[in-house]
């Protein structure tokens, strides 16, 4: 290190340091996980009754370590032998990341068989 | 850099400050379009560790080039130590500015894997790091410009310039109209780019109304940390410029006006969200950003 740099330049670089190399550990601590595939799930969390519609909130997660790209995300509701459903894809969805979707149907849940589930996906 | 002449009135830490500023501007001038990319945020999201550690050390060897020629300190650096140097604070000022404006935009959130985190900050910081890199060469045109001949000079080589201080008003609002002339221009020069996009109505919906306060708030702090502190080009030129607008914080108001309006007018020209209203607005002040960051620019660079 110069001699002739300022505390104030020290300090600037001492930082600097700090955040690339705790950057670099971070990093360097997701390796291992890489080689873990994607692992996507779907649930149900929550229904809501809204304007005399039913709002089924979905949480989709990916336990794997890679990310899985064009989730496939469906929701099927049977009532009767009427079976109803939805279709949602998800671009991009990384290791441990959730995400909130919602599916919406006409007839209440409860009333019949609710499945939601991940029904294909990619590995980008 | 260790060779930077300090000035006379300011101390080590205000002119290190400036001097960080200074990339950091620079750095949003090089990078905001695309910080509203949203393939770039997606390229992060699943990149892998080990690519990651391969982009650092891709971006590191550029930077080091620029270092040793152009970068963002006030003197140009010389010797091998002091680049390596900068190139380290480069890429830091670069990573924490870049994760600070996608947490701006809500791309980084509390539920945002480490991952994915990681991958965005630093695929959006790579054209924001370039940017420190020639933060100082960005506006000034002169690589090779130091304190002493540009940057801070005192302010009566500036008459030579504007001629005296109490100029008349006709050549006050000449000024003022230069000004808001430049900011239109610049404003759409940038927003031109990013109106278009699903980005903009995308980001706007994440954004409640305490939030798009926020972003108004630290679309003015850019705005004049570019035009008044960052001591890019005509910095003290514009200090001492008289006219009915000319007072920095003023100035900075009404030209982020003038940006917000541009950032509508650019919405409404490519349909991207005119009704209803609230929709309008969080748009415009989403645009807004990079609108005002233009509209700096174009107010320092004609």
């Amino acid at each position: 290190m110069s001699d002739d740099r300022t505390p104030a330049e020290r300090v600037t670089l001492g930082v600097s340091t700090l955040v690339l190399a705790a950057v670099v550990g971070l990093i360097a601590f997701q390796l291992p996980g890489q080689d873990v595939p994607p692992l996507p799930s779907a649930n149900v969390v929550e229904i809501r009754s809204v304007d005399e519609r039913f709002h089924v909130v979905v949480d989709v997660t990916n336990d794997g370590g890679q990310t899985a790209a064009n989730v496939q995300v469906t929701g099927e509701l049977e009532i009767a032998g009427e079976v109803s459903s939805g279709e949602q894809t998800i671009d991009f969805l990384a290791g441990d990341e959730h995400m909130r979707l919602t599916f919406v149907f006409d007839d209440d849940p409860e009333d019949g068989d609710l499945t939601v589930g991940v029904s294909s996906f990619t590995v980008p | 850099m260790s060779t930077a002449p300090m000035s006379v009135d300011e101390g080590p830490w205000r002119t290190e400050a400036v001097e960080i500023i200074r990339a950091a501007s620079g750095g949003l001038l090089f990078g905001v379009p695309l910080l509203y990319t949203m393939e770039v945020w997606w390229v992060g999201t699943h990149t892998e560790p080990a690519q990651m550690l391969t982009l650092l050390v891709l971006l590191a060897l550029p930077l080091l080039a620029l270092n040793m020629t152009a970068g963002f300190r006030s003197t140009r650096d010389v010797r091998l130590r002091d680049a390596l140097a900068d190139t380290v604070e480069a890429i830091a000022i670069g990573i924490v500015v870049t994760a600070f404006v996608l947490v701006m935009l809500r791309e980084l959130r509390t539920t945002t894997p480490l991952t994915s985190s990681l991958g965005k900050v630093l695929y959006e910081s790579v054209p924001f790091c370039l940017g420190v890199g020639v933060a100082r060469h960005l506006l000034t045109g002169n690589p090779a410009l130091t304190d002493d001949d540009g940057g801070s000079a005192g302010g009566g080589d500036l008459a030579d310039v504007d001629g005296p201080r109490g100029v008349d008003d006709t050549k006050a609002l000449d000024s003022s109209l230069a000004d808001l002339g430049a900011t239109i221009l610049g404003a759409t020069f940038i927003g031109l780019s990013i109106a278009p996009t699903d980005e903009v109505p995308m980001i706007a919906s994440t954004m409640g109304p305490a939030w798009q306060l926020v972003v108004v708030a630290i679309s003015l702090a850019t705005s004049y940390a570019i035009v008044f502190v960052a001591g890019f080009a005509r910095q003290d030129h514009r200090h001492a410029q008289s006219g009915i607008f000319q007072r920095p914080g003023a100035e900075t108001v009404v030209t982020y006006l003038a940006a917000l309006i541009i950032a509508a007018l650019l919405l409404w020209v490519f349909q991207r969200g005119v009704h209803p209203p609230a929709d309008l607005l969080s748009r415009t002040i989403v645009l807004g950003f990079p609108a005002a960051i233009g509209g700096a620019v174009g107010r320092l660079a004609l």
